[in-house]
């Protein structure tokens, strides 16, 4: 089989006796963008490490473009790894940063410059080259250790958490902006990250990870719309699985579910009947919480409603998605 | 640090320092008086008169005789290759054990510092007993007084300063840079030379200035191992004062040797600051478990060199100490009880050599921890310039020549007020001037990483200062004070060079006793100089344990 882009077989990497990754299988295509998502310990840092070469695995195959690089040294496969630190090197300047994987490929001096030049632009530093590292700002670290890793033009890029220091205005805005940049450079890249926003706001497509292996791969849309499994569904931030009686283990997504406040409250077939536990305030809407004859529910809605209170909770029997067991 | 406790203990509102003008004057006044009596005035005494004297070389000579020339530059050029060799056998181990996790890691860590625990004389005996195991002094090799051996003994000797500077360093950097660099086309290599090396440099400089000094006036590894051409200023200056009694020409080289280490000092010092100043930024890494074989393979033949330039010596040491006609045996062990058997050498009994060394130790280890003590308090709490004064001062003796202070002790402290020429206090206080700088090397840092607001939080919540001092200062002040404790004892049970000359004939330390030993011929000698070694590095052995055990958490230092 051959193929362009990444191929991971039946990867397995023990780590102090435990498993750490268990029969990974995983292709990503020429200038796709992947998001492997899940929680710390689900072993997604260690399957870029293993990709990128830093960590040999115990068995299974990496191929690019068809080609088996498993035992190939980190520094000869053409990749590039952006770590959620920036590791950028203290003792070089901004410019030498950057300049630094041209300098590994022997490129002419003239040739480099002009590339550093190019990257600063990219990444909306022009001008900067000459700035020492410990003066940047943790936003403007975050954009050179990206031109940094892009300079070479790696075949695949890989990003570790890449805006998991950074706070959080800074990190939305970030993260759509490199993710056209991403696209823009044409570059297959793998990103991992515990954030599911920003796994949606970046990725073609989304891999879940748990305990070791792959729960899922699909669409970002796919997986919100159908997680399939509770871990899937609770990870990305789904409240409300409950147990219908005719339907049995069910997902009630937040865009299937809503209090309408001029119903009435009698229990029928497409009224549900709640009591408010209680709100919390979150920027525009109400985050509700009720008891309800399914158990407790999590409803977004637009007013204050007093604790207490009787409400009708309208589900749409379309949205509703099955959870396996 | 009896009397820096009473010293250090507050009485002002402000938790930092204390505040008594008595306790403030006792800080800075004791370690300066110390140091101005059994140092500065002997060894200014013994210049005096020695450059006052006519003898063989005038000062124009260090720099046309051809003989003293010769000296200089064999003296500098074993150094820098010294320190160079050992930065190469150190740096790869030091790698080793700050990046990887393995079994028997403990070991290797102790192992490595046991040599440099150890007395040179002790190193030298293990090499000559290497050189003996493996007949190298007769065969086509030659190692038996030449350079070869001196350069060897070295590295044993020193390895641990790379290892345990440069390591401590290298485990506080942040391996995701040097991944970085690997992702980026880097190759092992370029890695090490192009971001490690970089990185590393403030460490890699103040370990080698220390190795440097420590060869530069290495004394009883070139008396043991070296011939008639190894001479270093130091050995010269001991063959001009006591072979030739020309005490102009020692006085001569006295002085510039104290001049060239005054300025190694200073600049050591003043990068070692940058140490302290450069570490910290980004992640610590956790040392990695060895996970493939090849990686494996590459962890041992790093550490190989250090592991096995330290233990065969060690082992061969143990060894030739059994060694008795016709086979293994205790006899060498027996033999130090007896006076005979060493009476051609020896006034009194080999095994009184531990007896007075154990307690020549224990007072310079009291006198140590006294003034180093103070000295510390004062460089911690007390005024800049105070601070550096004594912080590059206290470290002179250690790169002052030996005879200059055996010498010089001898005479300056002979009239009164102060006359303690037959006193056998005088080892001790010249043994506490070398134990002092690493005192005040292991309490500093202790002192320092004491957070302010522990001591303020302790005020707030109603603590007087004497109780901020002994529930804050204190605990910290005494683990970091035992280890330096163990540190002088070891120290000074190994202490050869000043005390060769103040040594008393009928009372010689166990280095003393194993010199004497060693210059004579005869295997018996031998045997019994090999097993009063292997008592000597039991000993100190015992006294490093208890340093790695009580050793602060954090430091970088020795």
């Amino acid at each position: 089989m051959s193929a362009a882009g990444l191929e991971v077989e039946t990867l397995r990497v023990g780590y102090d006796g435990k498993i750490a990754l268990d029969g990974i299988d995983l292709a990503v295509r020429s200038k796709e963008i992947v998001s492997i998502l899940g929680p710390s310990g689900c072993g997604k840092s260690t399957l870029l490490r293993a990709v990128a070469g830093l960590l040999r695995p115990d068995t299974g195959t990496v191929r690019w473009d068809g080609r088996d690089v498993t035992g190939a040294a980190p520094h000869t496969r053409g990749f590039g790894l952006m770590f959620q630190d920036h590791a950028l090197f203290p003792h070089r300047s901004v410019g030498e940063n950057i300049e630094f994987g041209l300098r590994m490929q022997q490129q002419p001096v003239d040739q480099r410059r002009r590339r550093v030049t190019e990257m600063l632009e990219l990444v909306g530093l022009a001008a900067m080259g000459d700035r020492a590292i410990g003066t940047l700002s943790g936003g403007e670290a975050q954009r050179v250790a990206l031109a940094r890793s892009l300079a070479p033009a790696p075949q695949l890029l890989m990003l570790d958490e890449p805006f998991g220091s950074l706070d959080r205005g800074l990190r939305e805005r970030l993260t759509t902006e490199v993710g056209e940049l991403l696209r823009r450079v044409g570059v297959t890249a793998i990103h991992v990250t515990h954030d599911q926003d920003e796994a949606f706001a970046i990725a073609d497509r989304v891999v879940v990870m748990h305990a070791g292996h792959i729960e899922r791969i699909d669409t970002p849309l796919a997986i919100w719309r159908d997680p399939r499994t509770e871990f899937v569904a609770r990870f990305l931030g789904h409240d409300n699985i409950v147990e219908l009686p005719d339907r049995g283990r069910t997902l009630v997504r937040s865009d299937a579910i809503r209090i309408d406040e001029t119903a009435s409250t009698t229990d029928d077939g497409a009224t549900l009947t709640g009591t408010v536990l209680a709100q919390r305030f979150h920027g525009g809407r109400y985050v509700t919480r009720a008891t309800t004859s399914l158990g407790e529910l999590v409803v977004d809605h637009a007013r204050a409603i007093d604790r207490g209170t009787v409400i009708a909770i309208i589900i749409d029997p379309e949205l509703l998605a099955p959870i396996s067991s | 640090m009896g009397k820096g406790r009473a010293a250090l203990t507050t009485r002002g509102n402000v938790p930092r320092g204390p505040q008594s003008r008595v306790a403030r004057l006792a800080m800075v006044a004791v370690p300066l008086c110390f140091f101005a009596i059994f140092f500065a005035y002997p060894v200014a005494t013994i210049l005096d008169r020695g450059l006052g004297r006519r003898g063989r070389h005038n000062i124009a000579d260090l720099f046309t005789d051809g003989q003293l020339r010769s000296v200089l530059w064999f003296t500098l050029w074993q150094a820098v290759v010294s320190t160079l060799l050992t930065l190469a056998v150190g740096l790869p181990a030091a790698r080793a054990l700050a990046r990887y996790r393995f079994t028997g890691k403990a070991i290797v860590r102790a192992l490595v510092v046991v040599p440099f625990a150890l007395p040179t004389v002790v190193i030298g005996g293990a090499i000559n007993a290497l050189i003996d195991r493996f007949g190298l002094d007769d065969g086509p090799v030659r190692l038996y007084h030449t350079t070869w051996a001196i350069l060897l003994a070295h590295v044993i000797f020193n390895v641990a300063v790379i290892v345990r500077v440069v390591g401590g360093y290298w485990a506080l950097l942040d391996d995701r840079v040097d991944e970085s660099a690997q992702m980026l086309g880097a190759s092992r290599w370029r890695v090490f030379v192009e971001i490690d090396l970089p990185r590393l440099r403030p460490a890699i400089t103040a370990a080698c200035a220390i190795v440097f000094l420590f060869c530069f006036t290495s004394f009883g590894v070139i008396l043991l191992l070296g011939g008639p051409r190894q001479a270093t200023i130091e050995s010269e200056i001991w063959r001009y004062a006591v072979q030739r009694t020309d005490f102009h020409t020692a006085a001569l080289l006295s002085a510039f040797q104290l001049g060239a280490v005054i300025a190694m000092v200073a600049a050591a010092t003043l990068l070692e600051r940058r140490i302290g100043r450069l570490t910290g930024h980004g992640r610590v890494a956790a040392p990695r478990r060895l996970s493939t074989s090849r990686e494996r393979a590459r962890a041992a033949a790093s550490l190989a060199p250090t592991v096995v330039l330290v233990a065969l010596p060690l082992a061969s040491l143990v060894e030739r100490s059994l060694v008795v006609r016709g086979g293994h045996g205790f006899d060498n062990y027996r033999a130090l009880g007896s006076r005979q058997r060493a009476s051609s050498t020896l006034l009194v009994p080999p095994i009184e050599a531990v007896r007075n060394s154990l307690l020549t130790a224990t007072v310079a280890t009291l006198i140590g921890l006294v003034v180093g003590g103070l000295a510390a308090g004062a460089i911690v709490y007390g005024r800049r310039a105070v601070a550096r004064v004594l912080d590059i001062g206290l470290m002179l003796p250690l790169g002052t020549s030996a005879v200059t202070l055996g010498f010089g002790f001898l005479i300056a402290l002979d009239e009164p007020p102060l006359d303690l020429r037959t006193s056998w206090i005088l080892i001790p206080l010249a043994q506490a001037l070398v134990a002092i700088p690493f005192v005040v090397r292991i309490v500093v840092p202790a002192l320092r990483s004491i957070d302010d607001r522990l001591r303020d939080a302790a005020t707030v919540l109603g603590a007087s200062p004497q109780r901020v001092w002994r529930h804050v200062d204190w605990p910290v002040a005494a683990r970091a004070a035992s280890a330096a404790a163990a540190f002088a004892f070891a120290i000074s049970l190994g202490e050869f060079g000043a005390t060769s000359f103040l040594a008393r004939p009928d009372a010689p330390t166990i280095p003393i006793a194993m010199f004497r030993l060693l210059s004579q011929p005869g295997a018996a000698l031998r045997g019994m100089a090999m097993a009063l070694a292997v008592i000597l590095g039991a000993l100190v052995m015992l006294a490093t344990l208890v340093v790695e055990r009580f050793r602060p958490r954090s430091s970088v230092s020795l």
